[in-house]
């Protein structure tokens, strides 16, 4: 089976078990990685670090302790110690789906596939799981099973009510003052100004933001015969939509409220990504990567 | 509120039509689930809600239309408080005032004028009055107003005429004005109520239903008045001939008197006569042995002592005294008797109004012919091409020809004046009828009324006339051959007579009716009308049928009557006044004297049972309400169909507007 193939995410989709799904896509992405000359991203040797109490003493290289008497940790590239907190929107618009994979399933790949990852690299990994409030919390970790509890919540985690930024982002700043990564899977049907204002605060405490922003094919270039009646996820306000407007007017919003999102999130640091829950998981992998290797 | 047809509410079923088409047209949009409505914008929602709005009023306003529409149908009427009374609500009053030549009798106008202006003093602010004039016909003065001052100023416009009038015509016009009021109506009608003026079904004076007849008798008592009541006698004299008149006066509701008539000529006194007129009865007057001046006299019979009504004690004649006419007679031989017959006819009416010339064709060729006032042209097979064209012009002038064919002119197989030639000549003496007879005779034809369709005379040879388009043939022989035919020719006419004036071809000559025959056509082709010298009020005088064209006409008073327009078309004109009309043509000057109707004078009033069944016809009185008729005391309903008409009119527009707007959202969004 392609690489490519694996990370489709209707292959995905087909698959019962959110751990293999991760296991999946991180495994396929990295063989493919190993191929290619872009990223250079491997086990690649990047330092050594004498010992102190408290580190593994898994990572001792030993062939040096033989030599010179000395405990040294030898470090890797893609293992320098940091944190990721994933925060997951399970809003009701996060459920919609113009094909076999929802927004909702899109975002737990990424999620899954982000924490394990994540862990894989002995990164801690945290969990936020939220809609109009935080449903569900795991602060970041590197202890073993703790990637299996992270995949349990995003499995777990299904689309419910309306959208609130402030809250998660209030309470990731309540209790972490680590700095880390924090990278927020959401659809983002909200004011872009608003979701800055959201975020500003942890810009402002040294956290590294990024915003995959997941949409499904059919929200960018909705295409109806005649009109219809749409009816809000969210809201359940409902409202007739012509074909016309769905073609035009609507998708010149759609674009201007992407490119607001990407501007905003330029303006406090934040790297943004769009993400199609139609393409592979593998653009937002490549960006993760990219942007976890800018922050090193 | 009541619905006089509700048959018609049946068709407010089809408001079903709008609703079932409007549920069937009804959008029912596929419902999707869609993350969020955010980029729709709530202008595009409002849009949505009020297309859904102008969607239900457009519904609305369609099944309002066929409710409307049946209710219209229904003609639905609002019935107004039988209590409130006629009082309370506008009404309109019509206020008629006979103007007829009886109302000049005694104080009677004043006393109308004075009652009318009482009527108006009472009017109620919401009130209207409309002002009628009623004799000669009716004139509405006014419109339904309620301005008080300028219904005064209308009504001390009138005066009363010396014409007719007819109950009849006044109760037709409110007939007519009622309906169109829409409210009650009451018609006060100031009048004597004279007998004469009822017509002669009482239906003619019936009202409508929802007028009042409130009657201003004005008649007095007693009202005797006496007038001269016709006039016959001489009124053209030819030759200096004495005139005879013979004047009739006549007493109505009088007592036993002596009177005297006047005669007078152009204002001077001519005799005066004395007769004892009997108790509500008659008496003649005759006036002789006088010789009226030579040309046109206005002669006038006056009725003295004069009574109240001094309009009808005076009666007018027009007597014209002239010089007998010339007849130019052409004959083609003069040992024939043709001319012999034809004078001796003409010389045996007593009034000896004509002369006949008798002359040759080569003399005739050389007269003048506008001395003649009558050509009759004798078995002339032709004339000279000279004096063809000036009998042509002659008669396009206006003058008159009698063509008579005879043995020349057929044997020629032509005639004077008949372009034409002439087809044959029959000669039924040596057929096995021997003769023929007159067949259809136009006996309504001036000169044919008299003749008795020519009686008994027997026609043994006549030629075959030939019939042009523009012919009118007055008499037919039995076996269908034209006798006698009328052709215009130009602003003349001309008779052509099938057979002789001799007894040759016939026998005419010798039978009586061969002198009314002579007589009637020279005087119907000479244009001596008698009949337009004495004329009644308000005649019409048919200016058209008169000789030639550019007739003036001057009233009474001298003054011309007739534009330069009206001249040269021939308008008719209604004769308004008393008094002597003058009628002048190119070479002749009439006189027409206009009396008045002497049905006027018999001012006895109409009984007065007959007075309150015509009161009986219209709505009763408020004040006296007729058992089982509550409604007549209440304002007549309100008619509500107009209403609901302009409401679906309306609702109509409304219902377009709405389409046309429901429509083009349709296609924009």
């Amino acid at each position: 089976m392609a690489t490519q193939t694996l990370l489709d995410p209707k292959i995905l989709s087909g698959l019962s078990n959110i751990e293999l799904v991760a296991r999946t896509v991180v495994d396929g992405f990295l063989t493919g990685l190993h191929r290619s000359p872009v990223f250079g991203f491997s086990l690649e040797f990047a330092e050594y670090r004498p010992y102190t109490p408290g580190d593994d003493p898994r990572f001792i290289d030993w062939n040096v302790f033989s030599r010179t008497d000395r405990t040294y940790l030898k470090r890797y590239l893609g293992e320098t110690n940091t944190h990721l907190m994933l925060l997951v929107d399970a809003s009701a618009s996060m459920g919609f789906s113009s094909h076999d994979v929802t927004k909702m399933q899109y975002a737990r790949f990424l999620g899954a596939a982000l924490s394990y990852l994540s862990i894989r690299q002995h990164d801690a990994a945290g969990l936020i799981v939220f809609d109009e409030k935080v449903r569900d919390y795991r602060p970041p970790s590197t202890r073993s099973g703790h990637l299996r509890s992270l995949l349990h919540m995003l499995e777990h985690a299904e689309p419910a009510t309306g959208t609130n930024l402030d809250l998660p982002f209030d309470h990731f700043r309540q209790y972490t003052t680590m700095r880390g990564l924090v990278a927020v899977i959401s659809d983002f049907y909200m004011d872009p100004a608003s979701v800055v204002k959201a975020v500003r605060p942890l810009a402002y405490q040294g956290q590294d933001i990024v915003f995959f922003h997941v949409l499904d094919p059919a929200e960018q270039n909705p295409d109806f015969d005649h009109s219809i009646l749409l009816e809000d996820m969210e809201t359940g306000d409902q409202m007739e939509i012509s074909p016309d407007f769905a073609r035009g007017e609507y998708r010149q919003r759609m674009a201007a409220h992407i490119e607001s999102l990407r501007s905003e999130a330029n303006g406090i640091g934040a790297d943004y990504v769009l993400l199609d829950t139609s393409q592979p998981l593998d653009l937002a992998l490549r960006e993760y990567l990219l942007f976890r290797q800018r922050r090193r | 509120m009541a619905l006089l047809a509700p048959w018609f509410l049946l068709g407010g079923l089809a408001v079903g039509l709008p609703l079932w088409l409007h549920l069937l047209d009804r959008e029912n949009p596929v419902r999707l689930p869609f993350s969020s409505l955010m980029f729709f914008e709530k202008r595009r929602q409002s849009s949505m809600k009020q297309r859904r709005f102008r969607y239900r009023m457009l519904m609305a306003a369609r099944i309002a239309l066929y409710s409307l529409l049946a209710l219209a149908f229904t003609k639905p009427v609002w019935e107004l408080a039988a209590g409130a009374g006629v009082g309370d609500v506008p009404g309109l009053h019509i206020i008629a005032l006979d103007t007829s030549l009886s109302m000049n009798y005694s104080d009677r106008w004043d006393r109308a004028v004075a009652g009318a202006g009482t009527v108006i003093d009472d009017l109620k602010p919401a009130d209207k009055a409309q002002i009628l004039a009623i004799g000669p016909g009716v004139q509405v003065v006014t419109e339904p107003i309620g301005d008080q001052s300028e219904l005064r100023a209308a009504l001390q416009s009138l005066r009363p005429t010396p014409s007719r009038n007819s109950y009849g015509d006044m109760a037709e016009a409110v007939r007519t004005l009622a309906p169109d009021a829409d409210v009650p109506v009451t018609v006060h009608l100031f009048s004597d109520f004279q007998s004469s003026a009822m017509p002669g079904r009482f239906s003619d004076v019936a009202l409508p239903t929802m007028a009042t007849l409130e009657v201003h008798n004005l008649a007095e008592a007693e009202s005797p008045n006496w007038t001269i009541e016709s006039i016959k006698g001489t009124t053209r004299i030819f030759g200096g001939r004495n005139a005879l008149i013979e004047a009739t006066v006549a007493g109505f509701g009088t007592p036993e008197t002596r009177k005297t008539v006047t005669l007078l000529l152009n204002g001077k006194e001519v005799a005066r006569r004395s007769v004892d007129v009997p108790a509500a009865g008659r008496a003649s007057v005759v006036f002789e042995g006088f010789e009226p001046p030579a040309g046109n006299n206005r002669g006038e019979l006056v009725l003295e002592p004069a009574d109240d009504l001094p309009l009808d004690d005076k009666r007018l004649i027009a007597i014209r005294n002239a010089e007998p006419s010339t007849i130019l007679f052409v004959h083609s031989d003069a040992r024939r008797r043709d001319l012999t017959f034809f004078s001796a006819a003409l010389d045996a009416s007593a009034q000896a109004m004509f002369r006949v010339e008798g002359v040759s064709v080569t003399q005739a060729e050389q007269s003048r012919l506008d001395a003649y006032s009558l050509l009759i042209l004798s078995d002339v097979p032709q004339l000279s091409r000279e004096a063809s064209t000036r009998f042509e012009t002659y008669v396009k002038a206006g003058g008159s020809v009698l063509v008579v064919l005879g043995p020349k002119a057929t044997l020629a197989g032509k005639a004077a004046l008949m372009p034409e030639g002439l087809e044959e000549f029959n000669y039924t003496a040596r057929d096995g009828q021997r003769f023929q007879f007159a067949g259809s005779v136009d006996e309504s034809h001036p000169v044919l009324g008299q003749l008795e369709r020519f009686q008994g005379v027997k026609f043994y040879r006549y030629a075959k006339l030939p019939v042009g388009p523009e012919d009118d043939v007055l008499a037919r022989l039995s076996d269908g051959s034209p006798l006698l035919i009328e052709r215009p020719m130009g602003a003349g006419r001309v008779l052509i007579l099938a057979s002789s004036l001799d007894n040759i071809w016939n026998d005419l000559p010798i039978h009586p009716v061969f002198v009314p025959f002579v007589l009637e056509t020279a005087r119907y082709l000479s244009g001596l009308d008698q009949s337009l010298r004495q004329l009644s009020i308000d005649s019409i005088l048919e200016l058209a049928k008169g000789r030639g064209s550019g007739v003036q006409v001057f009233d009474p008073h001298g003054e011309r009557m007739l534009s330069l327009a009206d001249s040269a078309a021939g308008e008719d004109l209604r004769l308004t006044e008393l008094g002597f009309y003058e009628l002048r043509r190119a070479g002749a000057t009439e006189l027409a004297a206009v009396n008045a109707d002497p049905r006027e004078s018999n001012l006895r009033p109409i009984e007065a049972d007959l007075v309150s069944m015509w009161e009986a016809t219209g709505r009763n009185d408020a004040s006296e309400p007729v058992e089982g008729e509550e409604s007549l005391l209440a304002p007549p309903p309100l008619k509500l169909w107009k209403l609901f008409l302009l409401l679906l009119v309306i609702m109509t527009l409304v219902e377009s507007v709405i389409g046309n707007y429901h429509l083009k959202v349709q296609r924009e969004v």
